[in-house]
């Protein structure tokens, strides 16, 4: 599902603040500087977050011709994450554990000794398995100061909202009737009642 | 108030607006008029999830052809529930988009968009973008047009009442 193709959904969310003169030069800078980083086995992080193409996921050489689309801005958010199944470091973790206390004469590992394990299983596993890439189409109407991010889920979007706004110095704000009555110009008077109104109800026993 | 409080604080009027654009499309027989007094159809289709206002929990999730004009449906909003999900399918000229609303967000999902007719992967997202913009500057026009009803003196006057008979008549 996405921008380019597949199913379209998405949520859309406002751009505040003023785009920078030279701001496609700008932009491509700062993409680059957070485009995906492969995960490292070695390393002690579980997921990381950052721009790809958004045409290829696995295109993190992000160039002027592959992010701009005329009045377009295109990225890809790709999220990798080390998923070991449990039953499989449950399993090597019993191994690790008997090697242990075999080699040390132990019966029981203590806390802080099963914590190291742990950490130790989990690195050695990570060399065996490939990480779980998540991608999600963005596309910014750089006229309109729009920015439609096709996922719906808001731990998804708060990850998208925290990249963007250190990539691109610009605030983001979600959608709502708030936003829409703002854009569509509604009276300044009409605008003062908006946060005033009170939720309606249809309840047949409410006050007719 | 700041900014982000202002939207969160209207994010209840997401379900008062598809509460109204069912109304309208019953009494006005899924013909509604834009600002610029084109015509577009607006009918609600397959699915429609109503919760109510207290418990967000009590849930009715209505699955039919057309699960609005269920007596459920109405009775869901006798109880107080309103519409946070709703497919609907809006139609202009000789173009159709199916799309799933939620309220709250008023973020669309699994939207089936007039068919495309370019190739190329380029023209491809332009054509679709300017598609899902269509739809959108419908949908905008029709949250303007309920925005300015719902903060204007006919509201309270002559629309709640017409809401009120209209739940309790079905």
């Amino acid at each position: 599902m996405g921008a380019f193709r597949g199913s379209i959904s998405f949520t859309k969310f406002h751009v505040r603040g003023e785009l920078p003169a030279d701001f496609r030069d700008r932009f491509v800078e700062s993409i680059r500087l957070r485009a995906f980083r492969d995960l490292d086995p070695s390393e002690e992080v579980d997921s990381r977050t950052g721009w790809c193409s958004v045409e290829h996921p696995f295109d993190l050489d992000l160039s002027y011709e592959k992010v701009f689309f005329n009045d377009y801005l295109n990225l890809g958010l790709r999220t990798d994450t080390w998923r070991i199944p449990g039953s499989l470091f449950k399993a090597s973790f019993r191994e690790a554990e008997r090697a242990y206390c075999a080699e040390h004469g132990c019966e029981k590992l203590s806390r802080t000794q099963k914590k190291n394990l742990e950490a130790l299983v989990m690195a050695k596993l990570r060399h065996k398995v490939v990480p779980a890439m998540n991608v999600v189409d963005l596309s910014w109407g750089l006229g309109e100061g729009v920015v439609r991010f096709f996922a719906n889920s808001p731990k998804q979007h708060e990850s998208m909202i925290e990249l963007f706004e250190k990539t691109f110095e610009l605030e983001l704000v979600p959608d709502g009737a708030y936003v829409a009555a703002e854009k569509r110009g509604l009276a300044e008077r009409l605008m003062e009642k908006l946060p005033l109104l009170e939720p309606f109800t249809l309840a047949s026993t409410a006050n007719v | 108030m700041d900014y982000v409080d202002r939207i969160e604080r209207a994010r209840f009027l997401g379900r008062e607006f598809l509460v109204w654009l069912w109304h309208e499309s019953e009494a006005k027989e899924g013909v509604l008029t834009l600002s610029n007094g084109e015509a577009c159809e607006v009918w609600l289709e397959a699915q429609l999830t109503l919760v109510g206002a207290e418990d967000e929990k009590s849930e009715s999730k209505l699955k039919s052809a057309m699960p609005s004009a269920s007596p459920e449906a109405k009775e869901a909003l006798r109880q107080g529930k309103l519409p946070i999900k709703a497919k609907l399918r809006i139609a202009r000229g000789t173009q159709t988009w199916g799309f799933l609303l939620n309220a709250d967000t008023l973020s669309i999902a699994s939207v089936q968009i007039p068919a495309l007719l370019r190739e190329e992967n380029d023209e491809k997202f332009y054509e679709r973008m300017e598609l899902v913009e269509t739809l959108e500057t419908i949908l905008d026009d029709l949250l303007g047009q309920f925005l300015e009803l719902r903060t204007s003196e006919t509201w309270d006057g002559r629309v709640m009442p017409q809401l009120r008979d209209w739940v309790r008549a079905a």
